[in-house]
Protein backbone atom coordinates (compact mmCIF):
# COMPACT_ATOMS: atom_id res chain seq x y z
CA UNK A 1 0.00 0.00 0.00
CA UNK A 2 2.89 2.52 0.62
CA UNK A 3 5.82 2.14 -1.70
CA UNK A 4 8.68 3.87 -2.68
CA UNK A 5 7.37 5.78 -5.43
CA UNK A 6 4.62 6.98 -3.08
CA UNK A 7 7.07 8.26 -1.40
CA UNK A 8 9.06 10.29 -4.58
CA UNK A 9 5.56 10.95 -5.62
CA UNK A 10 4.43 12.56 -2.25
CA UNK A 11 7.70 14.17 -1.84
CA UNK A 12 7.47 15.94 -5.27
CA UNK A 13 3.95 17.47 -4.86
CA UNK A 14 4.35 18.43 -1.73
CA UNK A 15 7.40 20.49 -2.84
CA UNK A 16 5.70 21.80 -5.38
CA UNK A 17 2.96 23.25 -3.50
CA UNK A 18 4.82 24.68 -0.55
CA UNK A 19 7.26 26.73 -3.09
CA UNK A 20 3.91 27.75 -4.96
CA UNK A 21 4.53 26.31 -8.14
CA UNK A 22 1.41 24.37 -8.11
CA UNK A 23 -0.73 27.21 -6.40
CA UNK A 24 -3.94 27.05 -4.44
CA UNK A 25 -6.87 25.58 -6.58
CA UNK A 26 -4.55 24.17 -9.46
CA UNK A 27 -5.81 21.03 -10.95
CA UNK A 28 -3.91 17.58 -9.87
CA UNK A 29 -4.62 15.07 -12.88
CA UNK A 30 -3.09 11.94 -11.56
CA UNK A 31 -2.10 10.90 -15.58
CA UNK A 32 -0.07 14.06 -16.15
CA UNK A 33 1.47 13.98 -12.79
CA UNK A 34 2.46 10.23 -12.77
CA UNK A 35 4.19 10.91 -16.28
CA UNK A 36 5.95 13.83 -15.05
CA UNK A 37 7.63 12.20 -12.00
CA UNK A 38 8.08 8.80 -14.39
CA UNK A 39 6.01 6.58 -11.35
CA UNK A 40 3.09 4.78 -12.20
CA UNK A 41 -0.74 5.94 -11.09
CA UNK A 42 -1.68 4.24 -8.34
CA UNK A 43 1.65 5.83 -5.96
CA UNK A 44 0.56 9.11 -7.15
CA UNK A 45 -3.10 8.49 -6.09
CA UNK A 46 -1.80 7.36 -2.80
CA UNK A 47 0.10 10.50 -2.36
CA UNK A 48 -2.55 12.76 -3.39
CA UNK A 49 -4.82 10.72 -0.19
CA UNK A 50 -2.30 11.68 1.54
CA UNK A 51 -1.65 14.99 0.89
CA UNK A 52 -5.16 15.53 1.77
CA UNK A 53 -4.68 14.29 5.00
CA UNK A 54 -2.31 16.81 5.28
CA UNK A 55 -4.96 19.23 4.36
CA UNK A 56 -2.49 20.26 1.27
CA UNK A 57 -4.99 18.94 -1.90
CA UNK A 58 -8.47 18.43 -1.77
CA UNK A 59 -10.70 15.59 -3.40
CA UNK A 60 -14.02 15.37 -5.02
CA UNK A 61 -15.92 13.15 -6.49
CA UNK A 62 -15.87 13.50 -10.27
CA UNK A 63 -14.06 16.40 -10.24
CA UNK A 64 -10.45 14.84 -9.23
CA UNK A 65 -7.51 16.51 -6.82
CA UNK A 66 -6.56 20.02 -6.85
CA UNK A 67 -4.17 22.11 -4.16
CA UNK A 68 -6.69 23.21 -1.51
CA UNK A 69 -7.72 26.72 -1.67
CA UNK A 70 -9.09 28.42 1.53
CA UNK A 71 -11.84 30.49 2.54
CA UNK A 72 -11.42 33.04 4.63
CA UNK A 73 -13.98 31.80 6.64
CA UNK A 74 -11.90 28.45 6.66
CA UNK A 75 -8.84 30.43 7.39
CA UNK A 76 -10.30 31.76 10.44
CA UNK A 77 -11.10 28.53 11.58
CA UNK A 78 -8.10 27.13 11.14
CA UNK A 79 -5.88 30.01 12.82
CA UNK A 80 -8.68 29.29 15.77
CA UNK A 81 -7.82 25.65 15.85
CA UNK A 82 -3.99 26.57 16.02
CA UNK A 83 -4.65 29.49 19.42
CA UNK A 84 -6.31 26.51 20.99
CA UNK A 85 -4.17 23.81 20.54
CA UNK A 86 -0.43 26.29 20.62
CA UNK A 87 -1.54 27.62 23.71
CA UNK A 88 -2.58 24.86 25.31
CA UNK A 89 0.91 23.41 24.45
CA UNK A 90 2.87 26.39 25.85
CA UNK A 91 0.73 25.58 29.15
CA UNK A 92 2.33 21.93 29.02
CA UNK A 93 5.67 23.30 28.52
CA UNK A 94 5.42 25.29 31.75
CA UNK A 95 4.58 21.86 33.75
CA UNK A 96 7.13 19.74 31.68
CA UNK A 97 9.60 21.32 30.66
CA UNK A 98 13.13 19.83 31.34
CA UNK A 99 16.11 21.86 31.21
CA UNK A 100 17.29 20.87 27.71
CA UNK A 101 13.77 22.55 26.64
CA UNK A 102 14.35 25.89 28.46
CA UNK A 103 17.77 26.04 26.57
CA UNK A 104 17.02 25.53 23.34
CA UNK A 105 13.80 27.95 23.86
CA UNK A 106 16.11 30.54 25.57
CA UNK A 107 18.51 29.60 22.52
CA UNK A 108 15.85 30.75 19.97
CA UNK A 109 14.96 33.41 22.17
CA UNK A 110 18.67 35.01 22.60
CA UNK A 111 19.17 35.16 18.10
CA UNK A 112 15.89 36.58 18.04
CA UNK A 113 17.12 39.12 20.06
CA UNK A 114 20.46 39.77 18.06
CA UNK A 115 18.56 39.52 15.10
CA UNK A 116 15.96 42.06 15.74
CA UNK A 117 18.50 44.30 16.90
CA UNK A 118 20.38 43.95 14.21
CA UNK A 119 17.22 44.44 11.62
CA UNK A 120 16.23 47.98 13.87
CA UNK A 121 19.81 48.87 12.94
CA UNK A 122 20.20 48.35 9.74
CA UNK A 123 19.54 50.33 6.70
CA UNK A 124 18.60 47.15 4.38
CA UNK A 125 16.98 44.44 6.46
CA UNK A 126 16.05 42.06 4.02
CA UNK A 127 19.17 39.83 4.46
CA UNK A 128 18.58 39.13 8.14
CA UNK A 129 14.78 38.54 7.95
CA UNK A 130 14.79 34.88 6.46
CA UNK A 131 17.17 33.87 9.43
CA UNK A 132 14.70 35.76 11.92
CA UNK A 133 11.75 34.24 10.72
CA UNK A 134 14.04 30.87 11.29
CA UNK A 135 14.65 31.63 14.98
CA UNK A 136 10.92 32.55 15.12
CA UNK A 137 9.93 29.30 14.49
CA UNK A 138 12.52 26.99 16.38
CA UNK A 139 11.26 28.98 19.31
CA UNK A 140 7.81 27.96 18.82
CA UNK A 141 8.60 24.65 17.84
CA UNK A 142 10.86 24.00 21.02
CA UNK A 143 7.76 25.36 23.09
CA UNK A 144 6.00 22.40 21.72
CA UNK A 145 8.62 19.67 22.26
CA UNK A 146 8.82 20.91 25.99
CA UNK A 147 5.12 20.34 25.56
CA UNK A 148 5.86 16.42 25.71
CA UNK A 149 2.82 15.73 23.70
CA UNK A 150 4.12 14.38 19.90
CA UNK A 151 0.52 14.12 18.25
CA UNK A 152 -0.16 18.10 19.09
CA UNK A 153 2.99 19.08 18.22
CA UNK A 154 2.48 16.93 14.39
CA UNK A 155 -0.81 18.75 14.73
CA UNK A 156 0.09 22.34 15.27
CA UNK A 157 3.15 21.69 12.56
CA UNK A 158 0.48 20.43 10.06
CA UNK A 159 -1.60 23.55 10.42
CA UNK A 160 1.29 25.96 10.55
CA UNK A 161 2.47 24.10 6.52
CA UNK A 162 -1.09 24.38 5.52
CA UNK A 163 -1.03 28.47 6.99
CA UNK A 164 2.06 28.70 5.22
CA UNK A 165 0.78 27.71 1.78
CA UNK A 166 -2.08 29.67 1.54
CA UNK A 167 -0.06 32.91 2.42
CA UNK A 168 2.84 32.10 -0.09
CA UNK A 169 0.99 33.95 -2.99
CA UNK A 170 0.53 36.82 -1.23
CA UNK A 171 4.64 37.53 -0.60
CA UNK A 172 4.96 39.64 -3.20
CA UNK A 173 3.83 42.98 -2.18
CA UNK A 174 6.84 45.42 -1.03
CA UNK A 175 6.95 46.97 1.97
CA UNK A 176 6.61 51.13 2.01
CA UNK A 177 5.27 51.71 5.20
CA UNK A 178 7.76 54.02 8.12
CA UNK A 179 10.46 51.77 9.35
CA UNK A 180 9.82 52.93 12.86
CA UNK A 181 6.58 51.55 13.12
CA UNK A 182 7.64 48.60 12.05
CA UNK A 183 10.86 48.44 14.49
CA UNK A 184 8.55 48.79 17.10
CA UNK A 185 5.86 46.01 16.24
CA UNK A 186 9.34 44.06 16.48
CA UNK A 187 10.32 44.97 19.44
CA UNK A 188 6.94 44.21 21.05
CA UNK A 189 7.14 40.52 19.03
CA UNK A 190 10.17 40.17 20.61
CA UNK A 191 9.09 41.00 24.37
CA UNK A 192 6.19 39.04 23.99
CA UNK A 193 8.19 36.27 23.21
CA UNK A 194 10.43 36.94 26.24
CA UNK A 195 7.08 36.94 28.31
CA UNK A 196 6.28 33.43 27.06
CA UNK A 197 9.68 31.96 27.46
CA UNK A 198 10.08 33.29 30.84
CA UNK A 199 5.97 32.12 31.97
CA UNK A 200 7.43 28.49 31.14
CA UNK A 201 10.84 28.93 32.68
CA UNK A 202 9.35 29.78 36.41
CA UNK A 203 6.80 26.93 35.96
CA UNK A 204 3.31 29.14 35.49
CA UNK A 205 1.50 27.38 33.37
CA UNK A 206 -1.95 29.69 33.76
CA UNK A 207 0.63 33.08 32.45
CA UNK A 208 2.55 30.25 29.87
CA UNK A 209 -0.73 29.62 28.09
CA UNK A 210 -2.22 33.39 28.55
CA UNK A 211 1.07 35.01 27.00
CA UNK A 212 0.85 32.25 23.85
CA UNK A 213 -2.83 33.07 23.04
CA UNK A 214 -2.08 36.91 23.53
CA UNK A 215 0.49 36.66 20.88
CA UNK A 216 -0.91 34.20 18.39
CA UNK A 217 -4.45 36.29 18.46
CA UNK A 218 -1.98 39.39 17.64
CA UNK A 219 -0.58 37.33 14.67
CA UNK A 220 -3.91 36.32 13.60
CA UNK A 221 -5.82 39.54 13.61
CA UNK A 222 -2.92 40.59 11.76
CA UNK A 223 -3.13 37.75 8.95
CA UNK A 224 -6.61 38.40 8.62
CA UNK A 225 -6.45 41.42 7.75
CA UNK A 226 -4.14 40.79 5.38
CA UNK A 227 -6.09 38.08 3.61
CA UNK A 228 -9.21 40.34 4.09
CA UNK A 229 -7.30 43.35 1.53
CA UNK A 230 -6.35 40.11 -0.86
CA UNK A 231 -9.67 38.63 -0.85
CA UNK A 232 -10.76 42.74 -2.06
CA UNK A 233 -8.17 42.21 -4.51
CA UNK A 234 -5.96 44.69 -2.70
CA UNK A 235 -2.23 43.45 -1.84
CA UNK A 236 -1.22 43.70 1.64
CA UNK A 237 1.98 45.93 0.74
CA UNK A 238 2.12 47.13 3.96
CA UNK A 239 3.94 43.59 5.53
CA UNK A 240 7.43 42.70 5.66
CA UNK A 241 8.00 39.19 4.15
CA UNK A 242 9.30 38.14 7.81
CA UNK A 243 5.85 38.89 9.36
CA UNK A 244 4.40 37.06 6.00
CA UNK A 245 6.83 33.91 6.36
CA UNK A 246 5.88 34.28 10.06
CA UNK A 247 2.92 34.73 10.74
CA UNK A 248 2.18 31.79 8.22
CA UNK B 1 -10.38 8.79 -7.10
CA UNK B 2 -14.05 9.24 -5.19
CA UNK B 3 -16.46 6.52 -5.89
CA UNK B 4 -19.66 5.07 -4.79
CA UNK B 5 -18.06 1.77 -4.05
CA UNK B 6 -15.29 3.59 -1.80
CA UNK B 7 -18.20 4.62 0.25
CA UNK B 8 -19.27 1.41 0.30
CA UNK B 9 -15.98 -0.08 1.14
CA UNK B 10 -15.33 2.98 3.72
CA UNK B 11 -18.89 2.69 5.76
CA UNK B 12 -18.89 -1.43 5.85
CA UNK B 13 -15.26 -1.50 7.23
CA UNK B 14 -15.85 1.62 9.47
CA UNK B 15 -18.52 0.34 11.17
CA UNK B 16 -17.52 -3.04 11.47
CA UNK B 17 -14.50 -1.05 13.53
CA UNK B 18 -16.85 1.36 15.70
CA UNK B 19 -18.86 -2.06 16.45
CA UNK B 20 -16.02 -3.88 17.72
CA UNK B 21 -16.28 -6.66 15.20
CA UNK B 22 -12.96 -5.52 13.85
CA UNK B 23 -10.76 -5.05 16.66
CA UNK B 24 -8.07 -2.71 17.68
CA UNK B 25 -4.64 -4.40 15.89
CA UNK B 26 -6.68 -6.72 13.68
CA UNK B 27 -4.90 -7.19 10.09
CA UNK B 28 -6.99 -4.93 7.56
CA UNK B 29 -6.01 -7.40 4.06
CA UNK B 30 -7.33 -5.61 1.27
CA UNK B 31 -8.14 -9.05 -0.83
CA UNK B 32 -9.96 -10.11 1.96
CA UNK B 33 -11.50 -7.02 2.33
CA UNK B 34 -12.58 -6.77 -1.43
CA UNK B 35 -14.23 -9.89 -2.00
CA UNK B 36 -15.92 -9.29 1.51
CA UNK B 37 -17.13 -6.79 0.35
CA UNK B 38 -17.68 -7.49 -3.53
CA UNK B 39 -15.59 -4.49 -4.69
CA UNK B 40 -12.24 -4.52 -6.24
CA UNK B 41 -9.41 -3.56 -5.07
CA UNK B 42 -8.87 0.18 -5.40
CA UNK B 43 -11.91 1.63 -3.29
CA UNK B 44 -11.11 -0.52 -0.80
CA UNK B 45 -7.15 1.13 -0.97
CA UNK B 46 -9.08 4.25 -0.95
CA UNK B 47 -11.08 3.71 1.92
CA UNK B 48 -8.22 2.46 4.28
CA UNK B 49 -6.55 5.44 3.47
CA UNK B 50 -10.00 7.37 4.35
CA UNK B 51 -9.81 5.79 7.30
CA UNK B 52 -6.35 6.10 7.99
CA UNK B 53 -7.25 9.75 7.67
CA UNK B 54 -9.91 9.81 10.41
CA UNK B 55 -7.02 7.93 12.72
CA UNK B 56 -9.04 4.52 13.02
CA UNK B 57 -6.69 2.62 10.93
CA UNK B 58 -2.91 2.43 10.42
CA UNK B 59 -1.17 1.59 7.51
CA UNK B 60 2.53 0.77 7.87
CA UNK B 61 4.99 0.27 5.04
CA UNK B 62 5.15 -3.50 4.10
CA UNK B 63 2.87 -4.58 6.60
CA UNK B 64 -0.61 -2.97 5.27
CA UNK B 65 -3.32 -1.76 7.31
CA UNK B 66 -4.55 -2.91 10.78
CA UNK B 67 -7.36 -1.30 12.71
CA UNK B 68 -5.38 1.31 14.76
CA UNK B 69 -4.14 -0.01 18.32
CA UNK B 70 -3.25 2.78 20.68
CA UNK B 71 -1.01 3.33 23.62
CA UNK B 72 -1.41 4.78 26.76
CA UNK B 73 0.74 7.33 25.74
CA UNK B 74 -0.75 8.12 22.87
CA UNK B 75 -4.27 7.67 24.20
CA UNK B 76 -3.32 10.64 27.01
CA UNK B 77 -1.94 12.83 24.04
CA UNK B 78 -5.84 12.54 22.08
CA UNK B 79 -6.96 13.24 25.41
CA UNK B 80 -5.04 16.57 26.05
CA UNK B 81 -5.71 17.56 22.53
CA UNK B 82 -9.73 17.29 23.34
CA UNK B 83 -9.38 18.97 26.28
CA UNK B 84 -7.58 21.56 24.46
CA UNK B 85 -10.02 21.76 21.83
CA UNK B 86 -13.00 21.38 23.53
CA UNK B 87 -12.36 23.87 26.06
CA UNK B 88 -11.64 26.86 23.58
CA UNK B 89 -14.80 25.76 22.17
CA UNK B 90 -16.44 26.70 25.19
CA UNK B 91 -15.29 30.17 25.22
CA UNK B 92 -16.31 30.73 21.47
CA UNK B 93 -19.24 29.41 22.31
CA UNK B 94 -19.74 31.75 25.00
CA UNK B 95 -18.84 34.34 22.48
CA UNK B 96 -21.09 33.52 19.28
CA UNK B 97 -24.22 31.67 20.74
CA UNK B 98 -27.25 32.68 19.22
CA UNK B 99 -30.64 32.34 21.10
CA UNK B 100 -31.44 29.04 19.43
CA UNK B 101 -27.86 27.68 20.44
CA UNK B 102 -28.74 28.23 23.73
CA UNK B 103 -31.94 26.56 23.78
CA UNK B 104 -30.43 23.60 22.45
CA UNK B 105 -28.35 23.35 24.99
CA UNK B 106 -30.70 23.76 27.78
CA UNK B 107 -33.05 21.16 26.10
CA UNK B 108 -30.27 19.23 26.40
CA UNK B 109 -29.62 19.95 29.84
CA UNK B 110 -32.95 19.54 30.93
CA UNK B 111 -33.21 15.85 29.56
CA UNK B 112 -30.23 15.08 31.47
CA UNK B 113 -31.55 16.25 34.42
CA UNK B 114 -34.52 14.47 33.90
CA UNK B 115 -32.97 11.25 33.85
CA UNK B 116 -30.50 11.85 36.28
CA UNK B 117 -33.21 12.22 38.70
CA UNK B 118 -34.85 9.17 36.92
CA UNK B 119 -31.83 6.73 37.73
CA UNK B 120 -31.57 8.57 41.00
CA UNK B 121 -35.36 7.59 41.97
CA UNK B 122 -34.85 4.13 40.49
CA UNK B 123 -33.59 0.83 41.60
CA UNK B 124 -32.30 -0.21 38.11
CA UNK B 125 -30.60 2.89 35.78
CA UNK B 126 -30.01 0.23 33.26
CA UNK B 127 -33.03 1.17 31.13
CA UNK B 128 -32.15 5.71 31.72
CA UNK B 129 -28.50 5.52 30.79
CA UNK B 130 -29.00 4.69 26.92
CA UNK B 131 -30.66 7.72 26.58
CA UNK B 132 -28.69 9.81 29.31
CA UNK B 133 -25.47 9.46 27.62
CA UNK B 134 -27.25 10.59 24.13
CA UNK B 135 -28.43 13.54 25.96
CA UNK B 136 -25.33 14.38 27.06
CA UNK B 137 -23.35 13.84 24.10
CA UNK B 138 -25.97 16.05 22.44
CA UNK B 139 -25.35 18.43 25.15
CA UNK B 140 -21.66 18.75 23.86
CA UNK B 141 -22.20 18.86 20.65
CA UNK B 142 -24.83 21.90 20.90
CA UNK B 143 -21.76 23.77 22.12
CA UNK B 144 -19.52 22.91 19.48
CA UNK B 145 -22.23 24.19 17.00
CA UNK B 146 -22.83 26.93 19.08
CA UNK B 147 -19.08 27.96 19.35
CA UNK B 148 -19.44 28.67 14.86
CA UNK B 149 -16.41 27.22 13.66
CA UNK B 150 -16.63 24.01 11.78
CA UNK B 151 -13.18 22.63 11.17
CA UNK B 152 -13.07 22.67 14.99
CA UNK B 153 -16.20 20.93 15.80
CA UNK B 154 -15.35 18.14 13.04
CA UNK B 155 -11.91 17.75 14.82
CA UNK B 156 -13.59 16.91 18.07
CA UNK B 157 -15.83 14.70 16.75
CA UNK B 158 -13.15 13.06 15.14
CA UNK B 159 -10.95 12.56 18.61
CA UNK B 160 -14.55 11.66 20.21
CA UNK B 161 -14.62 8.46 17.88
CA UNK B 162 -11.15 7.50 18.12
CA UNK B 163 -11.33 7.05 21.65
CA UNK B 164 -14.32 5.18 21.30
CA UNK B 165 -12.79 2.29 19.33
CA UNK B 166 -10.03 3.05 21.90
CA UNK B 167 -12.54 2.07 25.11
CA UNK B 168 -14.88 -0.24 23.17
CA UNK B 169 -13.63 -3.52 24.29
CA UNK B 170 -13.01 -2.67 28.01
CA UNK B 171 -17.45 -2.47 28.09
CA UNK B 172 -17.19 -5.94 28.69
CA UNK B 173 -17.49 -4.88 32.71
CA UNK B 174 -20.54 -4.13 34.15
CA UNK B 175 -20.88 -1.61 36.98
CA UNK B 176 -20.54 -2.93 40.52
CA UNK B 177 -20.50 0.83 42.28
CA UNK B 178 -22.41 0.74 45.43
CA UNK B 179 -25.27 2.80 43.95
CA UNK B 180 -24.45 5.93 46.24
CA UNK B 181 -21.30 5.97 45.23
CA UNK B 182 -22.19 6.57 41.34
CA UNK B 183 -25.36 8.70 42.19
CA UNK B 184 -23.19 11.13 43.87
CA UNK B 185 -20.85 10.99 40.50
CA UNK B 186 -24.22 11.57 38.48
CA UNK B 187 -25.01 14.69 40.38
CA UNK B 188 -21.79 15.82 40.59
CA UNK B 189 -21.74 15.41 36.62
CA UNK B 190 -24.69 17.01 35.66
CA UNK B 191 -23.85 20.18 37.96
CA UNK B 192 -20.86 20.44 35.96
CA UNK B 193 -22.89 20.95 33.10
CA UNK B 194 -24.92 23.45 34.46
CA UNK B 195 -22.24 25.24 35.09
CA UNK B 196 -21.08 25.56 32.00
CA UNK B 197 -24.53 26.31 30.84
CA UNK B 198 -24.54 29.19 33.00
CA UNK B 199 -21.75 30.44 31.73
CA UNK B 200 -22.40 30.46 28.22
CA UNK B 201 -26.03 31.79 28.66
CA UNK B 202 -24.41 34.78 30.49
CA UNK B 203 -21.79 35.14 27.58
CA UNK B 204 -18.72 34.43 29.88
CA UNK B 205 -16.11 32.92 28.11
CA UNK B 206 -13.54 33.02 31.16
CA UNK B 207 -15.78 31.03 32.82
CA UNK B 208 -17.21 28.69 30.40
CA UNK B 209 -13.68 27.30 29.86
CA UNK B 210 -12.73 27.17 33.12
CA UNK B 211 -15.94 25.57 33.98
CA UNK B 212 -15.28 22.78 30.81
CA UNK B 213 -12.40 22.14 31.23
CA UNK B 214 -12.57 21.05 34.81
CA UNK B 215 -14.95 18.72 33.34
CA UNK B 216 -13.43 17.40 30.66
CA UNK B 217 -9.88 16.79 33.00
CA UNK B 218 -12.27 15.36 35.12
CA UNK B 219 -13.98 12.58 32.25
CA UNK B 220 -10.01 12.16 31.08
CA UNK B 221 -8.29 11.03 34.68
CA UNK B 222 -11.52 8.77 34.93
CA UNK B 223 -10.44 7.07 31.48
CA UNK B 224 -6.99 7.12 32.55
CA UNK B 225 -7.58 5.06 35.49
CA UNK B 226 -9.69 2.74 33.80
CA UNK B 227 -6.96 2.28 30.44
CA UNK B 228 -4.32 2.02 33.01
CA UNK B 229 -5.98 -1.02 35.10
CA UNK B 230 -7.03 -2.44 31.03
CA UNK B 231 -3.12 -2.03 30.63
CA UNK B 232 -2.53 -4.31 33.39
CA UNK B 233 -5.12 -6.77 32.79
CA UNK B 234 -7.56 -5.92 35.00
CA UNK B 235 -10.91 -4.72 33.28
CA UNK B 236 -12.91 -1.42 34.79
CA UNK B 237 -15.49 -3.44 36.56
CA UNK B 238 -16.44 -0.50 38.48
CA UNK B 239 -17.47 1.47 36.08
CA UNK B 240 -21.12 2.45 34.61
CA UNK B 241 -21.96 1.99 31.00
CA UNK B 242 -22.91 5.03 30.16
CA UNK B 243 -19.88 6.13 31.39
CA UNK B 244 -17.70 4.06 29.12
CA UNK B 245 -19.56 5.16 26.75
CA UNK B 246 -20.03 8.92 26.94
CA UNK B 247 -16.44 9.29 28.16
CA UNK B 248 -15.40 7.82 24.82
Amino acid sequence: MKSVNTDVAYDYIRKKILTGDFPPGKALMTEVLAAEIGVSRTPVRDALRKLETDGLVSIQAHLGASVKKMQIKEFGEMCDLRLALESHAAGLAARNRNDGDLQEIRFALEAMRRLTEAVIAADTEQPLLGELAREDARFHIAVMSAAKNDLMKKEILRLHLINRVLTVPLVPGALPTQKAEVDLRRREVLEKHNDIFEAIARGDPVAAKREMEFHLQEMIDHNLRLLTRAESGVLARDLTPEELAYGS
Amino acid sequence: MKSVNTDVAYEYVRKKILSGEFPPGKALMTEVLAAEIGVSRTPVRDALRKLETDGLVSIQAHLGASVRKMQLKEFREICDLRLALETHAAGLAARNRTESDLYEIRFALEAMRRLTEGILAADNEQPFLADLVKEDVRFHIAIMTAAKNDLMKKEILRLHLINRVLTVPTTTGVATVPKPVSDARRQAVLAKHDDIYRAIDQADPAAAKREMEFHIQELIDHNLRVMSRAESGVLARDLTPEEMLYSS
